[in-house]
């Protein structure tokens, strides 16, 4: 029981961060909305927004968001009520068993190696990467969770046959959950298979028994992507839409001479121009800027000046990973093989790199860190003696609260003044005003300058789901594949110009501080970002 | 190396490879000269005519130039070419050329020494030899590759010295010395190498004899001095200029984002530990460093901030050491652990430090020193993955092999095609291209004008009318216009004979009467120009991407 104290400890640490002011901070954002209100549509009429039975997929903003988070939020929207918190909390606890999760599978990977499951459950439990997508309802951690919780199982599983199952259920949960995922686990797959391959060819009843149990829970999966489910979000942001790359082919292949055009053909063609794309892409996930300075280039991604994992790490990955590679039987392969494979989804699309479709990186490199002071430490005490490890590790433990206390600070302190787009700040309270005063307009116009308005509207006022799935329509797919809702009830979501609503009567408008002009109109009520710029004006006319 | 003719054989090719490589086309790839090219080239025929520089001064160690004080090593080792080949782009740019190949003889012996293996020094010569990085500053008067050339031998006398005879460490020292005289960045990464060297081999250098070891340091201190001096004295260029601490974040950001967002007037206690400016200046130098080993600057890019530095679509290696890179790591850590390769991994880390603490996010110039020890790296992978697959079956030794050689072909022929056909055409006005045709059109015109006006620009365009008139140098030192900065920046030259090099003023210059404008597009109305070129005599000049360079005319009131 003494030996679980530190863990438990962790883990009272982790659940506090992570649950601390979860439904304000930061704002919900469109995403989280999309999957409470189809939760919560699910449990009122048995449809999706759109009227769709039970789905797979949930066509939302026709980005077919796959559903197993929306599931999972159901049960906490039918006891909570359709709030933030019932979006978030399922998240936040997987995120909690995920330090869990690295804490048993690292104990399971290195039982000799004394404190090394806490320090990884420990660094996970404030990592950046970690935390940042923990808060709120992120579906790429609830599956960088379950492909966690699955490798331990595996890992359980070569001693435990029967344990095996587990691991499968989980890898079929990822698989349902998010789609960079259904990358990444085949290829773990094969990477297991690699690495177990002696177990496995003496046990290959009972894995192709796994793998066949496998095959029936994804059939459904499988055969929803027959559907429109099955392109619809590729498309948008893969780098094949890319036309930078064409533009660029086409660029070279005019340097050429007559005489020499077959080499142009040869060396600038679709393949040699999408494979350097995606190469490229691939290696900026390893880069210095991305993980240790200034993370993602994505607003919602991101922290000011916070790195996708501390400074500190730079060191201990160098170190951890040189110390990896030395001895036979440190599981290797296992480990820089996990690294290597989970930015790979990212890397096929355009916004490279991506914190949030890589966030699965933070798992593997949390592990490596570790290994990484581990053997720092235990190198250090067989030099110099324990004196000196004493004064490496309240160094290093030093540096890490200085830089935990400067994420702190960035996240709490400057992230939503920063970057006031990076979530829907001000849509609660907007709907709060227009919801005391939808009975006395006929119309209320709503900007479409940020992300689809009218969910936010949907999740907030609890409008019924009945009504809307039958008045509302679905417009055509924008260039990076999504569709709004343009009006359902009394809304109207457009872009404002104030000369065509200047006349009209009976309708509330919403406006951006450029879309209403300063002098003429009537503005009865501004709503701020919390930077204290305006983020909406309502003029009624 | 006299022992086993076949590698002998071998090593001759890696070097006449080498050399073809480095000498093939230089005269028009790079597709022009740089003003600085052009400068070290007429500076070394003015010493090779009269023994002194364009400024008059007796054989400087430091030439003045435009402002930028130059080292004059490159200038000196450019005498006996020029005088073989003429004043030329050729000839200006061979020495460069032949330190190159003589790197190549180094990155062998510098390997050899070290580890005794012969296949894995020719390997390290091989992939020196095919590096992009290396090759792009061969070809062209680089006077950092002549310093990375001096250090590479600095460090194998070195090592000599501690292997067999101590008395080399004099030659070592002398060597590293000199390199202070070829390029300015040298005294930084010098002065790191030199300590990569003390931190794997230092514990063998306390055996040498103290008398050598005073002596060698007595040789370095006399052969740096010179440069040092005149450093003290002011003419240490840009380097204060382009350093980082002389710039900090705008007093609006810090305001802006960091003391209005946490509702304080001026810095208080989470200031200090969050926001400082050495934090921000750290992060800035951290951020900076890991560019350096990002896989789009590597890999991709090469150098993306200075477009002179880099071909475009072609990294600073090639593709095949994607995998020899990794690999080669992978056979250090497991197989070689120990000071020696130790050593080159030092080196690596220290090697971007000097590109790190100036302003520019990449600098493949000064971080040019990481090129050996990648090299050195590639070579381990390159030599395991040969003997690994030269164990196997028949079968997958043939695969194995063609699969190698295709990716090094591919790989190769990349880059060659982007050095050769693309980056003359989409680089062309970054590398100056036109002034060279300018100057043979003015050259031709301009006996029969009363003035020529020629557009001033930090390019110096007078140095391209002394390089390729060959102007003869003791009428110019006699009658040079020179103008120095005032603010320790590069200084103007403002006539030569009847040119005058000035900003073209249009409302005023169309006034003149008899006068050759040579002028770039955005400096005159080019419509009106060209709707009449009859009364203009119009002569447009223009980059490779026919978009206009340079437009020469003549007015008459």
């Amino acid at each position: 029981m003494k030996k679980l104290i530190p863990i438990l400890l962790i883990l009272l640490f982790a659940t506090i961060l992570r649950f601390q002011r979860l439904s304000d901070v930061p704002a919900l954002n469109a995403d989280e909305a999309a999957i409470g209100y189809n939760a919560y549509s699910l449990l009122e009429t048995g449809l999706d927004e759109h009227g769709n039975k039970w789905p797979i997929h949930f066509q939302s903003f026709n980005d077919y968001k796959p559903g197993l988070y929306v599931y999972i939020v159901l049960p906490f929207v039918a006891v909570l009520g359709l709030t933030e918190s019932a979006v978030r909390v399922p998240g936040a606890i997987f995120g909690v068993l995920n330090v869990l999760a690295i804490y048993l599978l690292v104990g399971r990977l290195y039982p000799k190696k004394k404190w090394l499951p806490e320090i990884c459950a420990l660094l996970l439990a404030i990592s950046p990467w970690h935390l940042h997508f923990s808060r709120g309802g992120w579906e790429v951690n609830v599956a960088t969770t379950c492909i966690t919780i699955a490798m331990y199982f595996f890992v359980v599983g070569q001693k435990r046959k029967s344990m095996l199952i587990y691991s499968a259920i989980f890898f079929v949960a990822a698989l349902y959950t998010y789609h960079a995922a259904r990358i990444v686990i085949p290829l773990l797959g094969l990477l297991l298979l690699v690495f177990y391959r002696k177990n496995i060819v003496r046990d290959l009843r009972t894995y192709i028994s796994v793998v066949l149990f496998t095959m029936v829970m994804l059939a459904p999966l499988g055969f929803d992507f027959l559907g429109p489910a099955g392109t619809s979000r590729a498309s948008g942001v893969s780098i094949f839409s890319d036309r930078g790359t064409i533009d660029r082919i086409n660029e070279q292949r005019g340097h050429y001479s007559k005489e020499l055009s077959v080499v142009g053909l040869l060396l600038h063609n679709k393949l040699t121009g999408y494979t350097l794309a995606f190469a490229e892409n691939y290696f900026e996930h390893f880069w210095g800027q991305f993980l240790f300075l200034s993370g993602d280039d994505i607003q919602r991604n991101k922290i000011p000046e916070i790195g996708q994992v501390y400074l500190i790490q730079l060191p201990l990955l160098v170190y951890g990973a040189f110390s990896l590679i030395k001895k036979k039987k440190q599981n290797a392969l296992l480990v820089f093989g996990w690294v290597l494979i989970t930015p790979l989804p990212a890397a096929l699309t355009f916004q490279s790199p991506h914190a949030l479709r890589a966030q699965g990186m933070v798992i593997p490199l949390t592990i490596i860190t570790g290994l990484g002071l581990y053997s720092l430490s235990r190198t250090v005490q067989k030099v110099y003696g324990k004196v000196i490890v004493v004064c490496l590790l309240i160094f290093v433990g030093g540096v890490l609260a200085w830089d935990f206390a400067r994420y702190l600070h960035q996240y709490w302190g400057h992230m939503a003044q920063t970057y006031p787009f990076s979530s829907q700040y001000g849509a609660k309270e907007l709907s709060g005003y227009i919801s005391s005063r939808y009975d006395d307009f006929d119309t209320v116009m709503i900007t479409d300058r940020y992300d689809q308005p009218y969910i936010m509207m949907l999740f907030y006022l609890k409008y019924p789901p009945a009504r809307f799935q039958s008045e509302h329509t679905l417009s055509n797919r924008d260039e990076f594949g999504f569709s709004t809702v343009r009006r359902f009830g009394k809304f109207e979501f457009t872009s404002i110009k104030w000369s065509e609503v200047v006349d009209k009567r009976g309708i509330l408008v919403v406006g951006t501080d450029e879309e209403i002009p300063n002098v003429e109109a009537n503005v009865i009520k501004q709503i701020y970002f919390p930077n204290g710029h305006p983020a909406y004006e309502i003029v009624p006319r | 190396m006299m022992k086993n003719p076949k590698q002998n054989i071998v090593f001759t090719i890696v070097l006449l490879l080498a050399l073809c490589i480095r000498i093939v086309g230089l005269e028009t790839n790079p597709v022009h000269l740089t003003s600085d090219e052009a400068a070290l080239g007429y500076n070394a025929y003015s010493i090779l005519k009269t023994g002194r520089d364009e400024h008059g001064v007796l054989l400087p160690i430091i030439f003045e130039s435009f402002g930028d004080w130059k080292p004059g090593l490159y200038i000196y080792t450019a005498i006996p070419s020029i005088a073989l080949f003429g004043l030329n782009e050729f000839a200006v740019r061979l020495p460069s050329a032949l330190a190159g190949v003589i790197g190549i003889i180094y990155i062998y012996k510098v390997t050899h020494i070290l580890f005794d293996n012969r296949r894995l020094s020719l390997m390290s010569a091989f992939l020196l030899a095919i590096t992009p990085w290396h090759i792009h500053f061969s070809r062209g008067a680089w006077e950092a590759n002549l310093a990375l050339t001096l250090t590479l031998a600095g460090s194998y006398y070195f090592l000599k010295a501690l292997k067999s005879q101590a008395k080399y460490l004099l030659v070592s020292a002398g060597i590293f010395g000199l390199s202070l005289w070829a390029y300015q960045g040298a005294k930084l990464s010098g002065l790191l190498l030199v300590i990569a060297l003390f931190c794997a081999f230092g514990t063998k250098l306390v055996k040498i004899d103290k008398k050598i070891l005073m002596s060698a340091i007595g040789v370095g201190i006399i052969f740096s001095l010179p440069i040092i001096l005149s450093v003290l004295s002011g003419r240490a260029g840009r380097l204060a200029i382009v350093s980082i601490f002389s710039h900090s974040r705008p007093t609006e950001y810090i305001e802006e984002n960091i003391l209005v967002q946490d509702q304080i007037e001026s810095p208080d206690f989470h200031y200090l530990i969050f926001h400082s400016d050495l934090l921000n200046q750290f992060r800035g130098i951290l951020g900076r460093y890991t560019n350096h080993f990002s896989g789009r600057y590597l890999f991709f890019e090469g150098d993306w901030q200075n477009s002179r530095h880099a071909v475009s679509h072609s990294g600073n290696l090639l593709y095949i050491n994607i995998i020899l890179i990794p690999v080669g790591l992978y056979v250090i850590r497991t197989k070689y652990w120990g000071h020696k390769s130790i050593f080159f991994l030092f080196w690596l880390v220290l090697a971007p430090l000097p590109a790190a603490l100036t302003r520019d996010s990449v600098h493949a110039i000064r971080s040019l020193q990481m090129v050996i020890p990648l090299c050195v790296i590639s070579a381990f992978g390159l030599e395991y993955l040969l003997s690994w697959i030269n164990v196997k079956r028949i079968l997958v030794r043939i695969l194995g092999t063609s699969l190698l050689a295709a990716m090094f072909l591919s790989s190769i022929v990349w880059y060659f095609d982007a050095y050769y056909i693309h980056d003359s055409k989409i680089k062309s006005k970054q590398w100056l291209y036109g002034y060279k045709q300018v100057v043979e059109s003015v050259s031709r015109k301009q006996s029969s004008y009363q003035k020529v006006i020629f557009a001033q620009s930090y390019n110096q365009p007078y140095i391209f009318f002394l390089f390729y008139q060959k102007y003869n140098p003791t009428v110019y030192q006699r009658n040079k216009s020179y103008v120095p900065s005032k603010l320790g920046d590069v200084g103007y030259v403002e006539r030569l004979d009847n040119i005058e090099f000035r900003i073209v003023n249009w409302s005023g210059d169309k006034e003149m009467n008899n006068v050759l404008i040579v002028a770039t597009p955005t400096d005159v109305p080019l419509d009106e120009i060209r709707a009449n070129p009859q009364t203009y005599s119009l002569e447009e000049i223009n980059y490779i991407d026919n978009s206009l360079a340079f437009a020469v005319f003549e007015v008459h009131r």
